[in-house]
């Protein structure tokens, strides 16, 4: 159902739960992922990383692909040491990992237990993995998975830490929780 | 009134920390524009301490005199520097990276920044550290900027006792020996080498390859466009043992399936740049290749 003045469409989206601590979340309707490893991960645990995040998400009901070309996507992914992937974007050289949102516009305004809930659709997405964080895979598998969440516009964090969307870096769970998927798939 | 709300979100969130995998303590911070969402996991908790020993290598009070926008994201603010709080600065006016509608002309600021340069780029700049600007009112007084579209400032500032400039300069001044960049060398980046002997010298890696796969990237610290190539290597004349290295970042002047010499230098973490911002790249059709493989092979 589409509301609104011929000028602003607002889609109308109801919200059966939220668990974000930003009043925001997205959607992003391309989800066309390409991806480069530049280097310091091994290929193999480079994909398997990668494939984790999308397949969790993709169980969700919130599906992407991945294509060959930057050109076709919206969502850029890339892996590598640090300091080659601050030559994309020098703020990573203070975070663990980076995820940036582009907007493409706000479509509307939802309310969720009195809370007024802004929506807004995604242009296009960077995010950062850079190598020299964890020692554990599954500590890589939940920061790739983490920043796919937001790059698919789960905006904001959860402040449950079992959550794969909890704020803070570091934990090693990789399988999102009925609380992490909710949350997005309502944009879907 | 919808608008107000929607920017009155708060831009800090400091969160419970944890420690798995013996990493440090982490914080996880968003930032919020019309434009743009940031969000990501900063390595040290977000607090004054930190803001000058681990996330800035130099500090500066200074005021923005121009803002050119880069892209959605981010400004190159030219700032001139009324002091300099900590790291060796000979400019009057340095060139700052922020984020788009954080800094306003003609205020003044207590900047936190990182030096910051690439043989990719045609100049360095100093980043800032968005999550931590402070302001300057008349009397003196500091508030830290919270949210950088309507400009809500924390204040009092969160430690009060460093409230004013003064005693902020003084609390900078007894803590910036603990700052972890103060011992590093600024790795200037080489305009180009006087010859091939010093390009050779200086070089870690000297290679021969053949571009695979390429892509041209924007960069986000200048809106430069930058070459993402796979490649083969023909020939190794120096280095070359690379390990896990899928792909070369390189200047904008390479060709798919276009034979090079490239000149390489290692970087801080294992990950590789190019030496010089001018001649790490020579086609296999320059004149200058012949010339340069006649004085790598002799050397």
């Amino acid at each position: 159902m589409l509301l609104g003045s011929t000028q602003t469409v607002y889609a109308s989206v109801s919200l059966n739960c939220f668990y974000s601590d930003q009043n925001i979340i997205a959607k992003n309707s391309g989800r066309n992922i390409y991806s480069l490893l530049y280097d310091g991960f091994s290929a193999s645990d480079f994909s398997d990383y990668r494939s984790n995040a999308r397949t969790q998400w993709s169980n969700a009901g919130v599906s992407s692909s991945y294509v060959s070309r930057l050109y076709d996507s919206n969502i850029e992914l890339y892996g590598g040491k640090e300091s080659t992937l601050s030559q994309i974007d020098a703020d990573i050289e203070s975070y663990w990992a980076l995820t940036i949102n582009v907007v493409n516009s706000k479509t509307g305004t939802t309310t969720y237990q009195g809370k007024t809930i802004s929506l807004y659709e995604l242009n296009r997405v960077q995010v950062l993995c850079p190598t020299h964080l964890f020692t554990s895979p599954n500590g890589y598998k939940n920061m790739f998975t983490h920043e796919l969440g937001h790059s698919l516009g789960w905006i904001g964090h959860s402040s449950d830490s079992d959550d794969v969307m909890y704020g803070t870096a570091g934990s090693s769970r990789n399988t999102l929780t009925t609380r992490d998927k909710d949350h997005l798939k309502q944009m879907y | 009134m919808k608008k107000k709300l929607l920017f009155a979100i708060p831009v800090l969130l400091l969160l419970s920390v944890f420690i798995i995998d013996k990493q440090p303590q982490m914080n996880e911070f968003s930032y919020f524009n019309p434009e743009a969402f940031i969000q990501g996991q900063l390595k040290y908790d977000l607090n004054l301490d930190n803001a000058i020993t681990k996330f800035s290598s130099h500090i500066v009070i200074g005021s923005p005199e121009r803002i050119e926008d880069i892209n959605e994201n981010y400004a190159a603010v030219y700032v001139k520097v009324k002091d300099s709080l900590m790291g060796d600065l000979s400019e009057t006016v340095i060139k700052v990276r922020a984020h788009k509608k954080l800094l306003d002309l003609n205020k003044e600021y207590i900047m936190f920044l990182k030096e910051f340069d690439s043989a990719l780029l045609t100049e360095g700049f100093y980043n800032l550290f968005n999550s931590y600007v402070m302001e300057i009112d008349d009397s003196e007084s500091i508030a830290l900027i919270q949210n950088p579209v309507d400009k809500k400032l924390m204040k009092p500032f969160v430690e009060e006792k460093y409230n004013k400039v003064s005693y902020i300069k003084e609390h900078i001044a007894k803590v910036k020996n603990k700052n972890i960049f103060k011992d590093k060398k600024s790795e200037k980046i080489i305009e180009s080498a006087s010859d091939m002997k010093e390009m050779i010298v200086v070089s870690d890696h000297i290679i021969e390859i053949t571009v695979k796969n390429l892509e041209l990237m924007k960069s986000s610290n200048d809106n430069s466009t930058f070459a993402s190539a796979g490649f083969e290597i023909n020939k190794t004349y120096k280095g070359g043992n690379f390990e896990n290295v899928y792909r070369l970042l390189l200047p904008n002047v390479v060709e798919n399936e276009g034979i090079y010499l490239v000149f390489l230098k290692d970087t801080y973490d294992g990950g590789l740049t190019p030496t010089a911002r001018k001649g790490s790249v020579i086609s296999v059709n320059d004149t200058e290749y012949t010339k340069a493989v006649k004085v790598i092979s002799k050397d």
